[in-house]
């Protein structure tokens, strides 16, 4: 176990590019030096953007009839550091990687960028008010699941800063060891924050109990007649994985790209025929808490695609609440 | 007051006057008030009035009378005047909607009342018109209030039924100009420096269109993809174009109500570019959008007199 200041930890990445939340963008970006990390939760998006970004290159080409004219854009592999992850959105990365890497295709630009990036998570000693980690299996503010440096902080200044894989280990050799005191306090810490989190949302039988209601309107009309249809929940979401592609032409070349995309739009599901299955806001909020909270656990095993980071919950205009979704339908369903 | 717009609204619910009364209630996480959607007499109760009660309810009332429900709605000022432009634009009858108007104190911008506070988490919070608290700590009401409600020229709604308490006197049309002012005053330069910056943080969730009750189109010029008037990732010039087209797209018809910067994730200060257009089309043709119900937006009709010294 080390200890290490904000601006001590980031010499340990010397020459390695550095991803963390900046204030003056409200994102996740590229910094140069550690005054320029803001604290994550100052923010509105996950650190989803460095390993999917919103805009993003699949290839070139400059004949739309000669596929031999595509050329890829170059991959940078070296390791680069995501700085300012939390449990949960280490459990989202893990998570899209089972849909993007399980089965028979792999997203090489997600699994690429995924391998190459050291993840520098931050413990939470202080959940925030949409926070409910602690609900899922296994889960919590101080899980160091998919994390490869893992920090606690111990006050306004300093971390707690452990190697939780090899990767992480040997970049941090430089720094000092913890006392026994520091380790105390991060244990303190830690403490602090496991019995604030909200372990109140019922998660363990919800992927069925959300089947049951999947036609209820009782159930889904507390909330679809109040959703705006806007893509805020799904682009905050560090879990939230769709993308859209499309082509446009610079000059005499094209680009084909995909940007993030969300189930809550009306273009998302419409057909070319001019049918949309999903035709009202009704069908497009249901479709994304079923994802949340059923599909996804019934789909690959044993997680649910919500990882409980509340960034949802705080932001959504008109108050939809994902946890106040959990809690009425295990309530109906008995 | 509140009891006042319960009592209107359990009264037209069991009258059957209306099927659904839309206003506001408690949300579930600290400051926060959600649109509810009231069909029962009994849950009149629900309903709640403090200054969190931020966003402009006049799309749910277009929406919902689309969907042949008589609606009735608990308006402030911008509301009434988003249904007065909806009226004017003939997207409903008057007789659709029951007004319950409600004079306005201004309402808070809970993005800046978060920033204040920090992490609130188990604190005891409360918002009423003179000030909010979180814990022991409290700061005034009017120090967080949104840049819109700011420079609000109609606190009293226009159009009502019931006009529940006092008429409050909106800001003078200088007090109101003043964000316009400044913004037109800035050079071609630095205007654009504000635009990309800004418009350059967006994230294109589209809440803001999704939030204005002006914003009805079927389907909305950026979501168009034969022709493709744009693209749809984050290059400047599609983020610009989408931005402005926006905003063009609301000229003689914003009615200032600040949802669209209410709700934007990504703090785009939209309230000094709508009024800078507000002031320019009341200038130009005299009009102020949402008074008259029988008075389409300037841009969709023509007169003979119009000024003219804009076009080269």
């Amino acid at each position: 176990m080390k200890v290490a200041t904000k601006k001590e930890l980031f010499d340990c990445f010397s020459g390695m590019k550095v991803f963390a939340p900046v204030g003056k963008n409200l994102r996740f970006a590229e910094v140069s030096s550690a005054d320029e990390i803001a604290s994550p939760e100052s923010i509105p998006l996950s650190p989803k953007e460095a390993f999917i970004p919103q805009d993003e290159t699949l290839f070139f080409y400059d004949n739309p009839d000669d596929p031999t004219s595509i050329v890829e854009p170059e991959i940078d592999e070296k390791p680069f550091v995501v700085w300012g992850m939390h449990p949960c959105d280490a459990k989202a990365m893990e998570l899209i990687g089972k849909v993007y890497s399980e089965g028979n295709y792999t997203d090489g630009y997600f699994v690429r960028r995924y391998n190459a990036s050291v993840k520098v998570v931050i413990g939470c000693p202080v959940p925030h008010p949409g926070c409910f980690c602690g609900s899922f299996e296994g889960m919590g503010p101080f899980s160091k699941s998919g994390s490869d440096i893992f920090l606690i902080p111990l006050d306004d200044e300093r971390f707690l800063v452990e190697g939780t894989t090899e990767k992480g280990e040997n970049l941090i050799t430089s720094l000092p060891d913890a006392t026994d005191e520091d380790v105390a306090k991060g244990e303190a810490q830690k403490k602090k924050g496991e019995d604030a989190i909200d372990r109140s949302v019922p998660t363990e039988n919800i992927e069925n109990s959300m089947q049951a209601l999947f036609d209820s309107e009782e159930f889904w009309g507390d909330i679809y007649h109040r959703c705006m249809g806007c893509g805020m929940c799904t682009y905050v979401c560090p879990s939230c994985y769709c993308f859209d592609i499309q082509d446009e032409r610079i000059g005499d070349k094209y680009r084909r790209y995909r940007v993030w995309d969300s189930c809550q739009f009306g273009l998302f599901t419409l057909e070319a025929s001019g049918h949309n299955p999903r035709p009202t806001q009704k069908e497009r909020i249901r479709q994304r808490m079923m994802h949340k909270l059923s599909f996804f656990k019934l789909r690959y095993g044993d997680e649910h695609l919500c990882v409980g980071c509340g960034r949802c919950v705080a932001i959504c205009p008109v108050g939809i609440d994902i946890r106040d979704v959990a809690k009425r339908a295990e309530a109906l369903a008995k | 007051m509140i009891e006042k717009i319960r009592e209107i609204a359990k009264n037209w619910l069991a009258e059957g006057k209306v099927d659904v009364v839309i206003g506001f209630g408690e949300g579930t996480t600290p400051f926060s008030a959600k649109p509810i959607f009231i069909t029962k007499p009994d849950d009149v109760e629900k309903l709640i009035w403090n200054p969190l009660c931020r966003l402009n309810l006049a799309g749910y009332v277009r929406r919902e009378i689309l969907a042949g429900r008589k609606v009735g709605v608990v308006a402030k000022g911008c509301d009434s005047r988003s249904i007065g432009l909806l009226l004017a634009e003939k997207q409903f009858d008057r007789k659709d909607v029951s007004i319950i108007g409600v004079p306005c104190q201004g309402m808070v911008d809970r993005k800046t009342l978060m920033k204040k506070f920090g992490n609130v988490n188990g604190e005891k919070v409360s918002a009423d018109w003179n000030s909010i608290s979180v814990g022991d700590k409290s700061i005034s009401t009017e120090e967080v209030l949104s840049n819109a409600c700011r420079i609000c020229r109609y606190p009293t709604p226009v159009h009502y039924d019931e006009l529940v308490g006092e008429k409050i006197e909106g800001v003078s049309i200088e007090e109101h100009d003043k964000p316009a002012v400044e913004m037109l005053e800035k050079n071609r330069e630095d205007r654009w420096k504000f635009y990309t910056e800004h418009f350059g943080r967006c994230i294109r969730c589209y809440a803001c269109r999704q939030a204005c009750p002006t914003c009805y189109c079927d389907e909305c010029f950026v979501d168009s993809n034969d022709p493709k008037w744009l693209e749809k990732g984050q290059h400047p010039t599609d983020l610009m174009l989408w931005n402005l087209g926006r905003i063009y797209h609301q000229v003689g018809r914003c009615v200032e109500c600040g949802s669209c910067e209410s709700v934007c994730p990504m703090d785009i200060p939209f309230t000094e570019i709508l009024a800078g257009m507000s002031k320019r089309v009341r200038e130009l043709y005299d009009y102020e959008s949402g008074i008259a119900v029988d008075e389409p937006p300037p841009l969709q009709t023509f007169k003979t007199d119009d000024p003219q010294e804009f076009i080269m």
